[in-house]
Formats: structure tokens, sequence, C-alpha cells
């Protein structure tokens, strides 16, 4: 492990997330070589290379827009310095409420 | 002014991981290789990334350790560094909502406050790197946090940045008065056709909101987007106090450049301006000094070397122009990493795009764009610096810029620089998008997954048959469709120990008693029997009076000389027939497999041989496998055979033929011309009449003159007949013309035909002229302009030189990419695999 490996930050979102990462490659290696696909199949050591390639390619566009109603929903959850700054505008519980906690696990 | 050569490292930090780019990229441990590398090469000066993130880990708590000693080592070694406060997201992990957090503009001023105190000796500063880009991915994208989207996720954005920004450029303004505001951000262009014009018009607009609303420039709420902007809440955006910009600095990559149309957003843009002109626009709109803070390319050291030399020769071009350039900053000096997910997976995947390449345990490794760059750093000119044609995928990528590089000297990159690529290519239906039905397999054309082979020549025995191709087209005559599938069926075959023979008909010469004539030429060996004169006295063809048919009654000999030459093999040969009037000699060498490929309905050809279709028949029968040259004749083959015929259009070599665009010259009258062979199967009359219709044009016809008398031939001032060209001359001969020519007669020879050129003749830049032969009605309907006689061909040709040529090529090429001669022959030799499992099963059933 190099240096700033032992740096990344171990949260439940980042393990959930590279997770999800390792089953899709599975899945796109599984897809590229899928009979389904006739003369067009990969096999090979590579095709998981190019699983991984793409899946990681294909990340962020395939996150946003989960991601942008997350954000949305974050907003709604934050509170407003000038206004109740402890207070989530929401909820009107005092922040963070549990909606902020689950987004910040 | 002039060529400064900048430096500049990756350091990008990721909030949700923790990390930043120049730990990943090893740069905070390999700090003074590093430093070593740039300031050896003479360059002094460098963007240098603060890390607000450790400098700040928590609220209102500084610690400068690292940053003192970092900067103080460059001032030391006499770098000039344009520090970079926040380089995109590289802010403190407790501003939780980044860019919208309440908390973002305070702390950005009271840091950028700090810095200003700390380090007054600063010469350059970059307070907010690319804030157009940064801010458009993380608002209005939500590719980057706090992943907010649109126009109201981009105003949120603005409001919490740019005030901050503004405030803490008045205070280095005042701070350090002598330093110079560097403002980076992305140089865009956008263009369209159709209905991508309004979406231009609106991305040319977006790109300049940002420093406009910084500098208080152009603030007309005609303009579209930032109309829109307003319109969405941001009217305090049109009130910030204008800052101080002393330069602008403009980061331009292949992909700053979009182009739109119907099919949508395309980038690198097909059709671009190139950098020169987006670098004066924007110099030009801001009336700035400015600085290229940031180019590069994803590709192999060769690309990067010729994307370099592309850079440095449009900095030249705009300095030429007046524009006041003050740098050249190649970023970053060491590869990046993980911008192959936009920085979405900390993963430690190395981005090929630096100076010094980066090994996985972090070592840096020199290589020929190192010693490219430092040497383009020391001044070398750029027109001494190689210009590498670039590989896949950035040569498909760039291919809008090559006609504005048609004066380079370029050259292909050599065994070393080549990586070759996988190619998977999808069988694709007329419209390009990709088929993948299962039905009725055998009314398609097939293309195939092609892999790479070790290419090692087998030591053990062969894996592969011989293969033995009987044509009735000589080798060394006009290179088509048998010389393209056959060569590259020998180099698949010759990887597996086995050999390719082309055998050809036979000649009458001098001689004793029949014997072959043996030629090794392109990979393959020339076989044709040579009989004496008087056992075969009839001559065939008054233009060729020593050729003989394979039917000829000498030349039964043929099949026995021949399997005596071919000698004893473990495997039976493969033959591949392109006439059936060699069955015969077919069936002599005891085929494995047989195969019939059917390039012509030689039937209606002009003197065709008796037997002809009775010897057809039979060999559709025989055949283990047909393939079919375009979509007539496999309507015509089909009617006589359905099972195991596979449709395959004729192909393109596009790389050979795109070689003509670059050798195009100025010549004093319009040319239109025709390469190939000229026989009965052109109108000549149409040509003359053409030749009459146009007499300030010159008419070339390229090729041998074939089975009519050349005394036929229209005779006028403006008519050329420069005779046979090689293969390998075609792309010179093109660049002379200026519309290529199909001037076909539509008669019984010309149903059939699926005529190779169309596609040359466009991988040559060329528009084409032809008359409605029925497969290119059906196959180019959409790139090729269909005349009927002199007079409109006459017209056509005036009317195509006025075409896009690039909207031409953007038409032309789903067909070039199906129809590449490479996938066609990998594909044929697939089919023919097939059948020989299928054969052997079948036997090993019949034996059981």
């Amino acid at each position: 492990m190099t240096a700033w490996q032992t740096q990344v930050r171990r949260t439940a979102l980042a393990h959930d997330l590279e997770e999800a990462h390792r089953y899709a490659v599975g899945a796109a290696s599984a897809g590229l070589q899928d009979a389904g696909l006739g003369p067009v199949r990969l096999t090979g050591t590579a095709v998981p290379v190019l699983a991984d390639a793409a899946v990681t390619s294909a990340t962020p566009f395939v996150r946003a827009p989960l991601l942008a109603r997350l954000s949305r929903v974050r907003r709604l959850h934050s509170p407003r310095a000038a206004t109740d700054p402890d207070l989530c505008p929401t909820c009107r519980v005092p922040a963070p409420c549990p909606t902020t906690k689950e987004l910040d696990q | 002014m002039g060529r400064t050569f900048v430096g500049g490292f990756e350091s990008t930090y990721h909030p949700a991981s923790g990390v930043d780019a120049l730990e990943v990229t090893g740069h905070v441990a390999r700090y003074d290789e590093d430093l070593d590398q740039l300031l050896a090469a003479g360059v002094r000066h460098l963007r240098y990334p603060l890390r607000w993130h450790r400098v700040e880990a928590e609220p209102g708590v500084y610690d400068w350790d690292e940053t003192d000693r970092v900067l103080g080592t460059l001032r030391e070694r006499g770098a000039v560094p344009i520090v970079d406060l926040v380089h995109h997201t590289s802010y403190p992990d407790w501003l939780t909502d980044g860019f919208r957090d309440e908390r973002f503009g305070p702390a950005f001023v009271r840091y950028a406050t700090a810095v200003a105190d700390r380090y007054p000796w600063l010469a350059a500063y970059t307070l907010f790197n690319e804030p157009f880009a940064t801010l458009f991915l993380s608002g209005h994208e939500a590719l980057w946090p706090p992943y907010d989207r649109g126009v109201p996720g981009l105003r949120r954005l603005l409001l919490s940045v740019l005030p901050s920004v503004a405030e803490a450029a008045a205070y280095w303004r005042t701070a350090l008065p002598h330093a110079h505001h560097v403002w980076v951000d992305t140089a865009e262009h956008h263009t369209a056709t159709g209905p991508g014009v309004d979406y231009a018009a609106l991305a040319n607009d977006r790109r300049h909101v940002v420093l406009d609303l910084a500098l208080g420039h152009d603030l007309d709420l005609g303009r579209p987007f930032l109309r829109e902007l307003v319109a969405d809440g941001g009217e305090a955006l049109l009130t910030l106090p204008p800052l101080r910009v002393d330069v602008l600095g403009l980061d331009y990559y292949c992909h700053s450049e979009w182009f739109y149309d119907e099919h949508g957003s395309h980038a690198p843009s097909p059709q671009p301006v190139g950098m020169a002109d987006v670098v004066q626009q924007y110099s030009e709109r801001y009336g700035l000094p400015v600085m290229l803070t940031e180019t590069n390319l994803r590709g192999l050291p060769s690309d990067r070397i010729s994307w370099m030399r592309y850079t440095l020769e449009q900095y030249e071009l705009a300095l030429s122009r007046g524009v006041p350039l003050h740098g050249y900053c190649w970023f970053p000096q060491v590869d990046s990493a993980d911008w192959d997910s936009l920085l979405a997976r900390t993963a430690g995947r190395v981005d090929p795009v630096g100076v010094v390449s980066l090994d996985l345990d972090g070592t840096r490794r020199r290589t020929e764009f190192t010693d490219a760059w430092e040497r383009a750093a020391a001044g070398t000119a750029v027109a001494d610096l190689p210009a590498v044609r670039f590989q896949p995928p950035c040569d498909d990528q760039l291919q809008g810029l090559l006609p504005a590089l048609a004066h380079w000297p370029w050259r292909d990159p050599t065994a070393e620089q080549t990586v070759p690529a996988l190619s998977a290519d999808l069988p694709t239906s007329r419209t390009g998008s990709p088929d993948l039905s299962d039905h009725d397999l055998d009314t398609r054309e097939h293309t195939m997954t092609t892999l790479p082979s070790s290419a090692v020549p087998a030591t053990t025995g062969p894996t592969q048959p011989d293969l033995v191709v009987l044509s009735h087209l000589r080798w060394p005559w006009v290179w088509q469709r048998p010389q393209h599938i056959v060569s590259r069926l020998a180099r698949q075959r010759a990887e597996a120990g086995a050999r390719t023979y082309v055998v050809e008909e036979p000649v009458v010469e001098d001689v004793d008693s029949p014997r072959l004539g043996t030629e090794e030429v392109d990979g393959i060996t020339r076989v044709w029997l040579v009989l004496p004169v008087a056992q075969s006295p009839v001559v065939r063809s008054e233009a060729h009076p020593a050729d003989r048919g394979f039917e000829d009654p000498a030349a039964d000999c043929y099949g026995e000389l021949l399997a005596e030459a071919l000698g004893d093999r473990p495997l039976p040969p493969d033959v591949w027939i392109y006439t059936p009037m060699a069955i015969e000699l077919a069936q002599r060498l005891e085929p494995g497999r047989l195969v019939y490929d059917v390039m012509d309905d030689l039937a209606s050809f002009k003197n065709a041989p008796e037997g002809l279709v009775l010897r057809q028949r039979r060999l559709l029968a025989e055949a283990d496998v047909v393939f079919t040259g375009g979509p007539s004749l496999d309507r015509s083959i089909r009617r006589q055979r359905s099972a195991g015929v596979h449709l395959f259009r004729s192909g393109v070599e596009t790389e050979h033929y795109a070689q003509s665009r670059l050798l195009r010259t100025e010549h004093e009258r319009p040319v239109a011309g025709y390469v190939g062979v000229v026989d009965e199967r052109l109108d000549l009359d149409l040509l003359d009449e053409l030749a009459d219709h146009l007499p300030d044009w010159t008419i070339r016809v390229v090729g041998p003159v074939a089975k009519i008398d050349p005394a036929d031939l229209p005779r006028r001032p403006n008519i050329e007949y420069p005779g046979m060209a090689r293969y390998d001359e075609l792309p010179a001969v093109m660049a002379g013309f200026d519309v290529a020519l199909m001037p076909f007669a539509l008669n019984e020879a010309t149903r059939s035909i699926s005529p190779t050129k169309t596609l040359e003749y466009l991988a040559a830049g060329l528009p084409v002229v032809s008359t409605a032969v029925p497969d290119v009605v059906a196959d180019y309907a959409d790139v090729v302009c269909l005349a009927d006689d002199g007079q409109q061909f006459a017209a056509a040709c005036r009317r195509v030189l006025l075409d896009d040529p690039r909207a031409r090529d953007r038409r032309a090429r789903p067909l070039q990419a199906r129809q590449e001669w490479d996938h066609i022959a990998t594909s044929m030799a697939g089919l023919l695999d097939a059948a020989r499992s299928a054969t052997a099963g079948a036997r090993a059933e019949e034996t059981a």
C-alpha cells in the first residue's frame, strides 16, 4: 500500500461506493463476455481491465442524477445562518437533523 | 513576451476521500526530484498549489509549516511560483457543503488574506483556479461536490463564491500591488449546425459569464445565458465590485471545442477553429495579456509530442497576429491521476498526460515526450519538433485538426512508439446504429472482434491450412478487392505457419514445355502457368496477346503442376476462387474448404468466357462459403443459393487514402478525375460530353485500358489519360483532383457493381459525382452527388466544389468504419473457420 492509500478516509459511504464499484466491474466483465453479444463478445485477461476502465469513466455521470437529488435534500435540511442557525429548516428540530446525519454517514 | 515555458503540478483535493493529487502522484514525497527536472530544463515559472485543506484543517487554525518550506525552497532556487490558492475542490473538510456552504465565502477571504500577509514577496497568484469550469461541474452538472444542478445550482455557487473572490482580489491588490493576478479558466469554443445552433450560442455566452461578472464586463441582459442566470435570482451578481486581472490564463485542450448537430454534442469538435483563434477571441474580448496556463493531451508520448507541436505552432501564430501571449504551460509536469473518473474515485489510476510519466509505484519515467518538451523549453523551433501521426484514439479525436496540419512533415510512429489497440467492431445497420438482431444472419454483413496475435512464426506445424487463391486478375495489376483481402488473410496465415498462393491465369512464352512461374511479393507467392506458344496458339485478347484462360485446353496440366508445387501438407488447402473458370483447377487441389468470393457479375462483362455461367452454378452449389461484393450482386446470387452467402461490400483502407489530404497542392485549373480500370463499364460518351461542358477544367482518367479499343476513348484537349497508377501512388494522384468521378454506363455490366472507389475517393477528402449505379444509389446517396449525363455531371462538378468537406466527412465516417478492409478480412476468416468447424463436425458424424 502506498502512502496516499493509508490516508484515504474509510467512511461508510466510501466503503459502500467502492463495493458498488467492484460489483459493477464484475457485472461489466460478464457483460462484455456475454454470449448474447455473439460475434462481438470479448474474452481474455484484458476484459476485467477494460470493464474497470469503462465503469470508472462512467461513474461520475451515472451517479450525477442521484447525487444531485441528495444535494437538494441536504439543502432542505441545512440551517440558515441568517434565521435559525441551529435549526433544521425542514424538520424544525435541532441541527443536524436525522436526515443530515444519514447523509453524513 | 514570447515563448516562456511554465510548469505545473496537478493538486486537486478529493473531499470525499481526504486525499489530494499531490499525494497520489507522489509529488509530496518526490518534491525535490520534480523540481530538479523542471529547473534543469531552464523553466523558472510554475503554477504551484497551496493546500488550503491542510493549511486550515481546523477552522481558523493555520498550519504554515509545509507551505513555508515549499515556497521557501522555490524562492531560494530562483523559481517564480504563480501560487494557486484553491484548485477545483481543494477546500477544507469542515466546509461540509463545499462551495455552497455558508461558511465558504468568509473562510476563503480569511485564508486568502492570511496568504497575502505571510508571503508578500509573491510575484503572481491565482486566487481561484478555473472558477467557471469548477463551479459549472459542481453547480450545474452535479459531477463534483456539492453536486448542485442546473442554472439554479450554478447561481447558488456563484453567489457563494464570487463575492469572496472579489473581496480577496481587492485585498491582494492592496497588499501586493506589484504581484500579477493570473485569472485562470477554460478557453472554450462552441459551433453548431441545425438544431444545435441555439445551444452553441448559449454555451458561447456561458463560457464568459463568470469572468464578465467578476470584471463587470458586458453585463448586457440581452445575452442568453446571463439573462437566464439573472432571471433565476442572480441579480446580485451584476453589482459585484469589479476585480483586477493582470493576466488572463487560458486552459485549452482538444475537448475545449465542442460541436453540436442533429446527433447531439461532439468534443473534440470535428470542426475546430484552432487554439490561435480561440486565444485571440478571449484576448480581444478582454483586452488583457494572456497566458496558456494549461494544455495537454491524454495520449501516448508520441501523441503528446504532436499535440505540443500543434499548440506551440498555434501559440506562435497567435503571437504573429499581435496577441500578447506571455507563457506556455504544459500541465501537468508529472502524470496526474483519476481524471478518468473526473475525480469521482481516488483510485490512483494514472492519467497519461504529463511531461514526465508516472509508474504505478510512483517512479518518474522519462519518455520521448520528456525529451521533446525539454528541447522545446530550450528554444528548439517548432518546425524542428517531430510530427508523428496520432495513434488511436487521438487520431480519430483530432481528425478535424488535420487539414490545418497538411503542411507538417508527418511520419508514422516507429515500431517502438506504436501501441496496437484492440478493435471490436459491431455490425452496423445503414443508419450506423448497432445491429445486434440475431435473425437471418446470412443476409447481413458480418464483422467480428479482432484481437492481436503474437505474430510469432510457428515453429511447430501449421495451425491453419495453406490458402490458394485462384484469380482472373493479375496480382500486380490494379490493387482492388482480391489484393486487399488476400494480403490480409496472408498475414493471418503466416502467423499460423501457413502459406498463401495467388494462382493466376496462364500465359504463353517461348518455352519448350509447360512450367510454373513464381514470384514472392506482398507476403504472397504469385504462381502462373507458362505454356509453349505452339500448344496454345489462339489469342484471347488483342490487348494482352500472351494471356490465356484457366479453361484453355493446354492448361490441363495446371492442376498437376500446382499440386506438386504445393507439396504434401498436414492440412488440405483452403481454396478461394474469384472466377468460376477456375473450378476444375480448384477441384484438383482437393480443398479442405472451398470459398467463392463473388466480386463482380463476370457473366455480364464484355468478352465473358463461354461456360462461365454453368461453372458458376456448379461453384455456388459446391462452395462451403460464398461472399458477395455488393447488395445487387448479393440479391442475384441468392436467387441461386441462399445458405452460407455473406454480403461484404467493397471496403476501404481509409488511412491510406487520407494521406491524400496532406498532399493537396494548388493547381491552375480545376481537375475532375477518375481512378480505375477503363473498360466497357465507363460511359465514354458521358466523359466526352463532360469535357465539352467543362472547357476550363481538366478531366483526368487514371488507369489501364482493358477490353476496349484505346481508339474509342474520347479525345479532347482537356482530357488526360496518364495510364495506370500503383496503389501506393493513388493518394498523390487523388491529391491532384478537385472532384472525383464515377462515370459508369448504366448497362448489364454495371447492374451489380459496387464500386470500391466510392469510399476511397471519400477517404481522400474528395466530393464524388456518379451515375445512378444501383448500389451507389442504395449505399451512398447521402455522400455522393448523382447525375445522369455529361451536362448534369458538369453542373454537379461545379456545385460540389462549394460543399462543406467536413459535413461530407461526417456523413462518410460511419460507412468507412463499417467497411475497413481489416474488419472485412477478419470477418471473412472467421466465417471460413466456422465453416471448417461445421465441416469437421459433419465428417465426425459421418464416421461415428
